[in-house]
C-alpha cells in the first residue's frame, strides 16, 4: 500500500463547463411544464460533469422538502430539489453501484405513483389475507 | 470484414516495404549513375588551390540569392523556404513519423505537440498552393515546367492533405484516412528518386560540382 | 411461454416500479435520450419473452464469463425476466441427452422467432471435424439453428470476425459466423471479451426497438461508434506530445499517452473508455497498458501488440532488405554510367573528327 501511495495521481483541472447550460435547460423545461404540462428528463450520466459542475448544480438547485427511498432492484433515491418540480433521481443496483442519475422536471416522477395493475395484484393479496383471517387461520 | 484485405494493413505492410525498397534502390541507382559519369579533364591552370573547398562553400552560399537577383526573386524564395521549413517540421516533428523512422532505422528524437504540427502542415499546404499558382502563371516558369513538376507537386501535397484529414477525422473513418495517408506518402517515396524530387539528395552534389569547376576557373560562385 | 416481459417481472414479485427502473438504467447505458425509457417501457411491457438459444463453438468461454459479470442489466434479470434462456451448455443444469432434447424442444416451439447467440468461431477444416458436439459438427449445427432464428447475435471477436482461431496460420480453417450465415440479420458484438453491459444492452435494445444501427463491421453504433483514442482521458497528453516511452519511466508514472508503447486506441472502436470494466472501475489504458484493439478484425495479426501504430507490420529483416536494395541500385547505377560513358566517348570521337574541340558536357542538375 505504501508503494501505491507514492504513485503521483494528477486529477485533471475541472472548471464548471456544463452546469450553466444545464441550468438554462432546466429553466426552459420548467416553463414547458407550466405551460403545457410537458415532462422532461436530463440524463446526467451522458454528460461530462466535473466536480465543479456538480457543486454548481447542487448550489443552484438547493435541497427541497421530499426525500424518497425506493427499494426495488437495489436502492434508488428520489429527492425534490429546492426548485419545486425538479427532481434529482439516482438509481443504484443491488450491489450499490450507481446505474443512472438524472434530473426530472415534472410534478411527480413517473416511477413514484402506484401502478393500477400493481394495485390490483396487491388488492388480491389483501383479500386473500382477509379471507384467511375470517376463516380463523392466522 | 476479415476476409477482405484491410487497407491499413496493406499500407503498413507490403506497400511500405515496397516503397522503401524502391526508394533505396532508386536513390543509389541515380547517385551512382551520376557520380560514375566520365568527367572531362580541365587542362587550364587552376586559379585557386583546393577548388573542392570552394565547391563545399557553394553548397551554402547558394542557399540565398545574390544581391543582384534579390529584388526579382526574393519573395518567392522566401515562400519556398517557408514551405521547405514547414514540411521539415511536419516530417521530423510528428511523433508517429518519428516512430516509423525509429522502426526502420533505429534513430529517434523527441517530437513536437500536435498543435505545432498541424499549424506547420497548414503553412506548408498554403505555401504549396501559392507556389503552384506562381508556376502556372509565371511566363518563363510555366514554359520550363513539365509533367514531373506537377506530378511531384501533387505527391507532396497529397500526404499533407490526407494527414490533416486523418487527424481531424474529415471525410471518412480514421483508419481509412490513415491508410490513404500512408499510401500517398509511400507513392511519394517510390517516385522520389526518379523525379525532380531527387534534389533532396542530389542538390548537394550538383551545387558542389558546379562550385568546384567555376572556382577552379576563378569565377565567383 | 406466452407471458410478456412485464408479466415476468411481476411473476418474480417485482412491481412496475422495478420495471421502470430497469428501463431507465438500460436507456442510460445505451446512451439513448431519456425519453426513450418510456418508449422502451411501453414496448417491453407488451413484448413476449423471447426464447434465446446460446451456442458455443471454437471459444474459451471468456465471453460468457464476462457476460455473467454484467451489472446493468444483470444477467439474472435478463435470464429471469426479459428472455427465456432455453439453452446454454455452460449455465444449464441439464447435460447430455437431456440437454439436447430440451434444446430441440425449445427450438421447435419458437421456430422462426428465437434469438440465436453464437459464441466462438466455426472451424471449416477437415469437414468441420475440429468442433463436434452430440455427433454434429459446429458448421452443420449453426446452419440448422440459424434457419429458425429471427436474428443472430455474434458475441465476441471469434464469432464476429474469427478472432484467435482465425489468426494465422488458422489450422482449423475457422471462419466467423457471417461467412456461413448470409440470410439472417447478424449483430456483431466484438471484443475479447466484449464489455458485459454491451452484450446484455444489445439484447435489451433488440427486444425494445429491433435491429440497432450497425457500423460497417456489423457492430451496434451505440457502443462501437467512437474510437478508444477519441474518448480516452489520456488524449490531451497525445495532443501535447507527452508520451510514456517505456512501461516504467516518468511518463508512464505520470499517466501519459501510451501510443509509443503500441496502444491501438486510434483504430479501435469500442466503449471501454466510457463504460469501462468491472462495474465502471477501470479499463486497460487507465491501468497503464495500451489498447490491444481486441474488438477489431484480425487484431492478432497486426504486427504485434507493443509495436506502435505507425510502425511497419511486417517482420522483415530491415537491414538486409534495404542493404540489398542499395547494392542492387548501385549495380544498376554503374551499368547506367558505363552506358553513358560509352555514349560520351562515341560522341566525343565523332565531334573530334568534325572539329577539334573537347565536347563532353558537365552533368549539372541544379543551378
Amino acid at each position: 500500500m505504501k508503494i501505491l501511495d507514492t504513485i503521483p495521481i494528477r486529477p485533471a483541472p475541472s472548471p464548471a463547463a456544463n452546469a450553466p447550460a444545464l441550468l438554462q435547460e432546466i429553466a426552459a423545461a420548467l416553463d414547458a411544464l407550466l405551460l403545457s404540462r410537458q415532462r422532461h428528463c436530463i440524463d446526467l450520466g451522458s454528460l461530462p460533469l466535473s466536480p465543479a459542475d456538480r457543486d454548481m448544480l447542487r448550489e443552484a438547485l438547493g435541497t427541497g422538502e421530499i426525500h424518497m427511498e425506493l427499494t426495488t432492484l437495489g436502492n434508488s433515491r428520489i429527492e425534490e430539489t429546492g426548485v419545486p418540480g425538479v427532481w434529482w433521481v439516482r438509481h443504484s443496483s443491488e450491489d450499490g453501484i450507481l446505474l443512472t442519475e438524472s434530473l426530472e422536471v415534472c410534478h411527480v416522477p413517473e416511477i413514484v405513483p402506484a401502478d393500477t395493475t400493481d394495485i390490483a395484484i396487491g388488492l388480491q393479496r389483501l383479500r386473500q389475507r382477509i379471507a384467511v383471517r375470517a376463516s380463523g387461520g392466522q | 470484414m476479415s476476409t477482405e484485405a484491410d487497407l491499413l494493413d496493406f499500407a503498413r505492410g507490403p506497400a511500405l516495404e515496397a516503397a522503401l525498397v524502391i526508394l533505396v534502390f532508386g536513390m543509389f541507382w541515380r547517385l551512382v549513375a551520376v557520380l560514375a559519369l566520365r568527367r572531362s579533364r580541365d587542362l587550364s591552370e587552376p586559379r585557386v588551390r583546393h577548388a573542392w573547398l570552394w565547391g563545399v562553400r557553394t553548397i551554402f552560399t547558394r542557399m540565398w540569392p545574390r544581391r543582384e537577383f534579390r529584388p526579382r526573386i526574393l519573395h518567392w524564395e522566401a515562400v519556398s523556404y517557408l514551405f521547405h521549413f514547414a514540411l521539415a517540421v511536419v516530417i521530423v516533428g510528428l511523433v508517429p513519423h518519428i516512430l516509423l523512422i525509429r522502426d526502420i532505422t533505429g534513430l529517434s528524437w523527441p517530437g513536437l505537440p500536435t498543435g505545432v504540427i498541424t499549424f506547420a502542415a497548414g503553412v506548408a499546404l498554403i505555401s504549396l498552393l501559392a507556389l503552384l499558382a506562381h508556376r502556372a502563371t509565371h511566363p518563363v516558369l510555366r514554359r520550363i515546367s513539365n509533367f514531373d513538376d506537377y506530378f511531384s507537386w501533387l505527391l507532396v501535397f497529397a500526404p499533407l492533405l490526407t494527414g490533416l484529414m486523418a487527424y481531424y477525422h474529415l471525410g471518412g473513418p480514421y483508419e481509412d484516412l490513415l491508410a490513404v495517408h500512408m499510401l500517398s506518402a509511400e507513392l511519394l517515396l517510390a517516385w522520389l528518386p526518379f523525379s525532380k524530387l531527387a534534389h533532396t539528395v542530389l542538390f548537394l552534389f550538383s551545387r558542389g560540382v558546379t562550385g568546384t569547376i567555376y572556382s577552379r576557373r576563378g569565377a565567383q560562385t | 411461454m406466452d407471458e410478456t416481459i412485464l408479466d415476468a417481472f411481476r411473476q418474480n414479485g417485482l412491481s412496475r416500479r422495478a420495471f421502470l427502473k430497469f428501463c431507465a438504467a438500460t436507456t442510460s447505458l445505451l446512451a439513448l435520450p431519456p425519453a426513450a425509457a418510456a418508449a422502451m417501457a411501453e414496448k417491453l411491457a407488451g413484448t413476449l419473452r423471447p426464447t434465446v438459444i446460446y451456442l458455443s463453438y471454437q471459444e474459451c468461454t471468456g465471453c460468457l464469463e464476462s457476460m455473467t459479470r454484467s451489472f446493468s442489466p444483470t444477467i439474472e434479470h435478463l435470464m429471469f425476466n426479459n428472455i427465456s434462456l432455453a439453452f446454454n451448455d455452460t449455465l444449464q443444469a441439464a447435460a447430455g441427452e437431456a440437454a439436447e432434447a430440451a434444446r430441440k424442444e425449445a427450438m421447435r416451439k419458437a421456430w422462426g422467432k428465437y434469438i440465436l447467440i453464437v459464441d466462438g468461431a466455426v472451424p471449416m477444416g477437415g469437414g468441420g471435424a475440429y468442433c463436434v458436439a452430440a455427433g454434429q459438427s459446429a458448421v452443420d449445427d449453426l446452419r440448422h439453428a440459424a434457419q429458425g432464428a429471427a436474428a443472430i447475435i455474434a458475441v465476441g471477436t471469434c464469432a464476429a470476425f474469427g478472432g484467435v482461431p482465425y489468426a494465422a496460420p488458422n489450422p482449423t480453417g475457422a471462419v466467423p459466423v457471417s461467412e456461413i450465415i448470409r440470410d439472417r440479420p447478424i449483430i456483431n458484438v466484438s471484443g475479447c471479451p466484449p464489455i458485459p453491459e454491451v452484450m446484455t444492452g444489445v439484447i435489451v435494445y433488440y427486444l425494445s426497438f429491433g435491429m440497432p444501427a450497425l457500423d460497417r463491421q456489423g457492430r451496434p453504433v451505440a457502443f462501437y461508434g467512437n474510437t478508444i483514442h477519441d474518448r480516452c482521458y489520456r488524449r490531451p497528453f497525445y495532443d501535447e506530445g507527452r508520451f510514456a516511452h517505456t512501461f516504467d519511466d516518468e511518463g508512464a508514472r505520470n499517466g501519459w499517452c501510451l501510443y509509443e508503447l503500441g496502444c491501438k486506441g486510434p483504430v479501435t472502436y469500442n466503449a471501454c473508455a466510457t463504460l469501462k470494466w468491472n462495474q465502471g472501475t477501470s479499463f486497460p489504458i487507465q491501468s497503464g497498458h495500451g489498447c490491444l484493439g481486441c474488438s477489431e478484425p484480425d487484431f492478432w495479426d497486426k504486427g504485434g501488440f507493443y509495436r506502435p501504430l505507425p510502425a511497419a507490420t511486417g517482420h522483415w529483416p530491415r537491414g538486409e532488405v534495404l542493404g540489398g536494395a542499395a547494392l542492387g541500385g548501385a549495380v544498376v547505377g554503374v551499368g547506367a554510367a558505363a552506358l553513358a560513358r560509352s555514349r560520351q566517348q562515341a560522341a566525343a570521337a565523332k565531334s573530334a573528327k568534325e572539329v577539334s574541340h573537347p565536347p563532353p558536357k558537365e552533368d549539372s542538375h541544379e543551378h
